[in-house]
């Protein structure tokens, strides 16, 4: 479980609730626009949609309590916040590693999520990392800057891992016969 | 399979597929609202949570000195049975419980 309650002590949070913050309308229409992408990136990267539902609602509150931004940062920052939270969780459990760099995916996480598509099985099979990088470049098309904030890289190194993981992705989908007759 | 276009087309497409229940955008507003109210009636508590312990420490103190100024004459009122004879101990005691015990129970209440 995600501790809210170390959210509410958080001291940056105690201290962003002094500013001005988002308004409902605001926060709904955004909520609306992004959370269904989000909640697909998070059960993506932790392959449950328990831990998924858990980290989106605490991401959103967190974004409702950080200072005033546009919609794009704004995503930017979920995001962040989002994968800093799912990788917290991994720590407590002690398994950023095996979850984050190696490509480790049990049978039965795998069977908890729909994974009738070509695309998805090939998905489950990369690193989270890559995971995470290919979704945020292709899927939410942020920058490399935006996604190396977001994942906490370099910008330089963010190149290379995101070149790295679209020829694996590519290598694997060819492994699973899409250059050959169904493509596209 | 050589494309970046098309494997951005299989990610969007993969994406697109993903349906999912989510709580309403109301839900998750109300729940900022409550940690919101939370972290400020914390923040409102703290300078009275401080003074608390401030009372619970200077009566500890001040019940170790009658203690200890008064440690001759305790002794003979004891010996005679008639510890209810010292009501500004006992009451300094007590009032340096209580000052330890509200605030614990406050917290266990949360």
């Amino acid at each position: 479980m995600l501790a809210v309650d170390a959210a509410i002590r958080h001291p940056a949070m105690t201290e962003s609730l002094k500013n001005e913050r988002v308004s409902q309308p605001e926060f709904e229409a955004f909520y609306l626009q992004t959370a269904r992408l989000l909640h697909g990136y998070l059960c993506r990267l932790s392959r449950d949609s328990g831990i998924a539902d858990e980290v989106l609602q605490e991401s959103y509150i967190r974004m409702i309590h950080a200072p005033p931004m546009d919609d794009r940062p704004r995503k930017a920052y979920l995001y962040q916040t989002a994968t800093n939270l799912l990788r917290d969780h991994w720590r407590r459990q002690k398994r950023e590693r095996e979850n984050w760099e190696l490509n480790k995916s049990p049978k039965e996480q795998q069977q908890n999520l729909n994974l009738s598509l070509d695309m998805a099985a090939v998905f489950e099979q990369l690193s989270a990392k890559d995971r995470a990088v290919l979704w945020l470049a292709h899927v939410e098309e942020l920058s490399h800057r935006e996604i190396a904030a977001v994942l906490g890289l370099k910008e330089k190194s963010l190149k290379v891992i995101l070149f790295r993981a679209r020829d694996r992705a590519k290598e694997l989908l060819e492994q699973a016969g899409w250059g050959r007759g169904h493509e596209g | 399979m050589k494309d970046d276009r098309a494997l951005d087309q299989l990610l969007k497409g993969m994406a697109a597929e993903h349906r999912a229940q989510l709580p309403g955008p109301g839900l998750i507003w109300w729940r900022a609202q409550l940690q919101k109210k939370q972290i400020e009636k914390e923040r409102i508590e703290r300078p009275l949570m401080m003074m608390r312990h401030v009372a619970a420490i200077t009566c500890g103190a001040a019940f170790i000195a009658l203690l200890a100024q008064n440690f001759g004459e305790m002794q003979t009122v004891l010996r005679n049975d008639s510890w209810f004879l010292m009501p500004p101990l006992v009451l300094t005691a007590m009032a340096a419980v209580g000052s330890w015990a509200l605030p614990l129970g406050s917290r266990a209440k949360r």
